[in-house]
């Protein structure tokens, strides 16, 4: 489930050297979520794609909050991205709905995984249709597979909270089958080698499939090229089949035969980072120990705090009040509303602005507007401004918690 | 930016009198002295409700008739119908109790958990209880921090609150007895219902269909307020129902039955609307999702379920099925019923039978596309109109329903329903969601819209008992908001979102005599009661609720927008 942590990023640059002195060489820097379950596969990838180009490579490890169910991403892409790393690995995005972030592009796909069919023995037919009609079949909480038992009527959906109990029920036969993101799998076979015996096979259904990209500013352009090139020489000699397994496939395998890479290919623009996570339509935020208030970080600007004081008294203030004291809707500021408590973060209080509010027409507002208004709702509950804008998608996974603190 | 029309600036009701009884309001002591005995509200008493000089229960008697025999005020003198007295709560959110008369007390509940007990001839306040909410957020409250009035027992009133507690209070002096939890405040649920007393217990439902509660209903011991038996109304995986939900998914499943139920003596049955299943996205819960969307029948002695019928299964619409459950005896196809009648969220009019739960009829009675009819029984539903992630709908009704909470009332005599409608489709799409306690759990984005075929918001419309079917109808350019309430006078009352209290002829729905403009839109449920032989009727106005919070292009239509707030109760009788 997620992980927190404490403020920003992880420190801890792990420089990985190639074979010569690193000041001799140019160096490739990566991000790359040390929560993701994809996380070590992606270190080997980014190490062997940079030394196949001469680069040496540099990881910067951060905790995002995607770990096994993959939910993920971190609250500060543009902090990783823009200073601390030319690429981001750990962000995959769905097939489906290639959508990204203003701002965010990403390199072709290097790799494709996504929802899997787990079951103790292989199957004969294709994925769920293969099941026997009566069977019990896992799925974790809200993510993109339980879509799928509206078309398969005679399959018993049995819903869990973590990948780890869930793959441990198909191994001890509990369950006949459970629908697990492939990662997930991967990782938990590494720990408990007695689960490679599971068989899996990719499921096909809508968000279902997820590619796997590096994400960068426009300002890394060379950078994702020399990470392109480099997944394309590993591609050639077969190495990054091999890198990439058990964790995902090698999809560039026809397409890069056809179709020499060009020398430096800008970034293909609209991919995108699902709202919420790798397939998770829909992230779970688990329930942690209350915190205190600690510091807190000014995550958006005086003046787009004041702009969402106009949307909120347009929008909002009908019904939370002109004064966010509470009307027929809930109070959005004291200790009531943000108390240690409720443990809201800023990302579970701006994800039902964002996609619920205002009520009457949810996700009507522009997306800058949404973000100002939680500006204002940051204000009012005691945070600070600084010089960094709040940003919608950052806003919409920020791990930053809520707490009232006066005035 | 919305602001209301400022009160001044709306036409008052003129009342003479007013003065004094500001002043009976303000002291308190002298008030007091003058209190009238307090009669016990027994068993004997609560069974033969219907009879009652008083209103007794929410919705008049155990059948929920929402039907007086009173015939002094008639078809024939209803025009002369004059204010007797008004009383102003001070509060602006939704105004939706009806007002409860046991001899001269009348209770009467406000947003945010006041009671008020006046007198029910003159409006000299007796007693004032001001709930505790200082300690809740009332952040898992959907539709406005209202309730829906109170319970009596003996020398008791009940009334449940928004922070999840039944409250019980001596109805001659408005001392608090005692005041137990159910649960927690703000995880997923609140309450906003009037309590129902069956054979010595409270009973109680909870809201939090939005919530990813898990929807229960609870009796609690009428003298001491112990918990007698909790029925979740979603199923565990073991239990009778439990294999309609995926697996572990009840935990956050909704079903609130978030409105008062009906007591069939005859039977010994209790039943009880059922709310929508959670999150709003069906495609994330396949499977019927037993018993959301549906009227479930208990014992009253253990809350053991009965029987049940779901009036929309795998519900994608919220479609709620908590409105009303109505006891009717009637004829259909030739042939006699014992029936439970309820107008659903879903556009359609059912008549059950009530002794097993197997549906009599159905018929629509607004724009009805999600749902589409039944198959030997069972709802089926339209796959085509189903939202999904990926794919936006236009279906009918909305979400807010052909019809919401707002009670509907019968009359034997004429053997109708008195039906508050409302004319509204909507786009619906799935969106994503997240689970966390505390806060909305929806899953879908969507907006309120005219019915194609209907320039009108609402109408209220005369439904014959013995077919389904419309008898007549009043149209309402505005959304009609309140519940009615008949008479033996061959009356029908109903208040409308323009401020007007209105009687309508049983019979044929000719509007028989209108109200001055009142101080707000009314959506309180209308009752009626006999003090030293001389009948009155009561209303409140109080503009509110579901419809401007999430009523989309009906809550932002310039005349709906316009509609003034503030809590304003106000009592007629012939002069």
């Amino acid at each position: 489930m997620r992980k927190r942590h404490a403020a920003g990023i992880g420190i801890g640059l792990a420089l990985m050297f190639g074979t010569g002195p690193v000041e001799a060489r140019a160096l490739l820097t990566v991000c790359i979520d040390r929560a993701s379950p994809l996380a070590a596969m992606d270190a080997r990838i980014a190490q062997a794609a940079a030394v196949s180009q001469g680069y040496g490579l540099g990881i910067e490890y951060f905790d995002g909050q995607g770990l096994g169910d993959g939910a993920f991403a971190s609250d500060s892409f543009r902090k990783l991205a823009g200073g601390l790393c030319q690429l981001v690995l750990g962000f995959p995005v769905d097939a489906d709905a290639p959508l990204l972030p203003d701002g965010v592009e990403a390199t072709r796909p290097y790799a494709q995984t996504g929802f899997v069919l787990a079951t103790r023995k292989p199957q004969a037919a294709g994925a769920l249709a293969g099941v026997p009609v009566g069977s019990t079949i896992g799925v974790i909480f809200e993510t993109a597979p339980n879509l799928y038992f509206h078309d398969h009527p005679g399959l018993q959906p049995r819903v869990y909270r973590s990948s780890a109990a869930m793959i441990d029920a198909v191994a001890n036969g509990t369950l006949a089958a459970a629908m697990v993101w492939q990662p997930s799998l991967a990782l938990h076979g590494e720990a408990h080698p007695g689960l490679r015996t599971l068989a899996f096979q990719p499921l096909d259904g809508a968000h279902a499939r997820w590619n796997l990209v590096a994400l960068h500013g426009a300002e890394s352009s060379a950078a994702a090229a020399v990470f392109e090139h480099g997944i394309a020489a590993l591609h050639g000699t077969g190495q990054l089949a091999q890198l990439l397994a058990p964790y995902a496939v090698d999809q560039a395998a026809d397409q890069a035969a056809a179709k020499p890479l060009p020398a430096i290919r800008p970034a293909s623009g609209k991919a995108a980072v699902g709202q919420a996570g790798p397939g998770h339509l829909l992230a779970v935020a688990a329930v942690t120990a209350p915190r205190t208030a600690g510091k807190r970080p000014a995550i958006y600007t005086l003046e787009q705090a004041r702009s969402g004081l106009m949307s909120y008294a347009m929008n909002c203030a009908f019904c939370h009040g002109a004064g966010l004291e509470g009307r027929t809707g809930p109070a959005l500021k004291g200790e009531k509303f943000a108390s240690a408590a409720a443990n809201f973060l800023v990302g579970d209080i701006f994800f039902v602005l964002a996609m619920q509010m205002p009520a009457g027409k949810p996700g009507s507002l522009p997306k800058d507007e949404y973000a100002a208004v939680m500006a204002y709702l940051l204000q009012q509950n005691g945070y600070p401004a600084g010089k960094t804008l709040l940003d919608y998608e950052q806003a919409l996974v920020s791990e930053v918690p809520l707490i009232y603190s006066g005035p | 930016m919305r602001i209301s029309t400022p009160f001044a600036l709306r036409a008052r009701l003129p009342l003479s009198g007013i003065g004094l009884l500001m002043l009976a309001g303000l002291l308190p002591a002298l008030a007091h002295a003058a209190n009238p005995a307090y009669e016990a509200v027994t068993e004997a008493r609560l069974l033969g409700a219907q009879k009652d000089l008083g209103w007794l229960m929410y919705r008049r008697d155990y059948t929920s008739s929402g039907y007086a025999p009173f015939d002094q005020i008639n078809a024939a003198n209803v025009a002369g119908l004059k204010p007797v007295f008004d009383y102003k709560t001070g509060l602006t959110q939704g105004h939706e109790s009806p007002p409860v008369v046991n001899g001269r007390f009348m209770f009467i509940t406000t947003p945010m958990n006041h009671l008020i007990a006046l007198d029910a001839t003159t409006g000299a306040v007796l007693w004032t209880y001001v709930h505790d909410l200082s300690k809740a957020a009332l952040k898992t409250v959907c539709c406005d921090v209202v309730n829906r009035g109170v319970a009596l027992f003996e020398n008791k009133v009940y009334m449940a609150t928004l922070d999840n507690r039944l409250v019980a209070l001596d109805g001659a002096t408005g001392k608090v007895l005692w005041n137990q939890q159910l649960i927690g405040a703000d995880i997923g649920y609140a309450m906003t219902l009037a309590p129902l007393v069956v054979k010595g217990k409270v009973i109680v439902g909870v809201s939090g269909g939005e919530y990813g509660g898990r929807g229960f209903i609870e009796a609690l011991d009428a003298g001491t307020g112990k918990r007698v038996w909790k029925t979740y109304t979603i199923p565990a995986p073991n239990e009778p129902g439990g294999d309609t939900w995926p697996k572990d998914a009840y935990k956050t499943g909704g079903g609130g039955p978030w409105l008062t139920g009906t007591y069939d003596a005859e039977a010994d049955t209790l039943m009880w609307g059922v709310g929508n299943p959670g999150p709003w996205l069906a495609t994330l819960r396949p499977g019927d999702n037993l018993y959301t969307d549906s009227v479930i029948a208990m014992n009253p002695a253990t809350g053991k379920i009965k029987w049940h019928f779901q009036y929309t299964p795998n519900d994608s619409w919220d479609y709620d099925g908590a409105n009303e459950t109505v006891m009717v005896d009637l004829t259909y196809g030739g042939k006699p019923y014992k029936a439970v009648v309820s107008a659903s969220r879903n556009g359609w009019f059912y008549a059950i039978d009530r002794t097993n739960g197997k549906l009599i009829y159905m018929e629509k009675f607004a724009k009805a596309t999600s749902v589409t009819g039944h198959k030997d029984g069972k709802v089926t539903t339209d796959a085509a109109l189903r939202p999904t992630v990926d794919k936006e709908v236009f279906t009918c009704p909305s979400f807010l329903g052909g019809k919401n909470w707002w009670p509907i009332s019968v009359n034997p005599v004429t053997r109708m329903a008195y039906v508050p409608t409302m004319h509204t489709c909507m786009k619906i799409k799935g969106a994503a969601v997240r689970y966390k306690a505390g806060l909305p759990f929806l899953g879908e984005s969507f907006t309120v819209m005219h019915d194609p075929d209907n320039p009108n918001w609402g109408s209220v419309q005369g439904i014959s008992l013995d077919t389904g079917k419309q008898v007549w109808s009043h149209a309402s350019a505005l959304p009609w908001n309140d519940g009615t309430l008949s008479t033996g006078g061959g009356l029908v009352f109903s208040g409308s979102a323009d401020g007007h209290f209105m009687a309508f002829d049983a019979k044929v729905g000719k509007v028989l005599w209108t109200s001055e403009e009142l101080s707000s839109g009314i959506i309180g449920v209308p009752s009626t009661y006999m003090v030293d032989g001389k009948q009155y009727v009561a209303v409140y106005a109080g503009w509110g609720g579901a419809s401007p919070i999430w009523g989309g292009d009906m809550a932002n239509d310039p005349r709906v927008k316009g509609i003034p707030v503030g809590g304003h109760l106000y009592v007629f009788r012939l002069q």
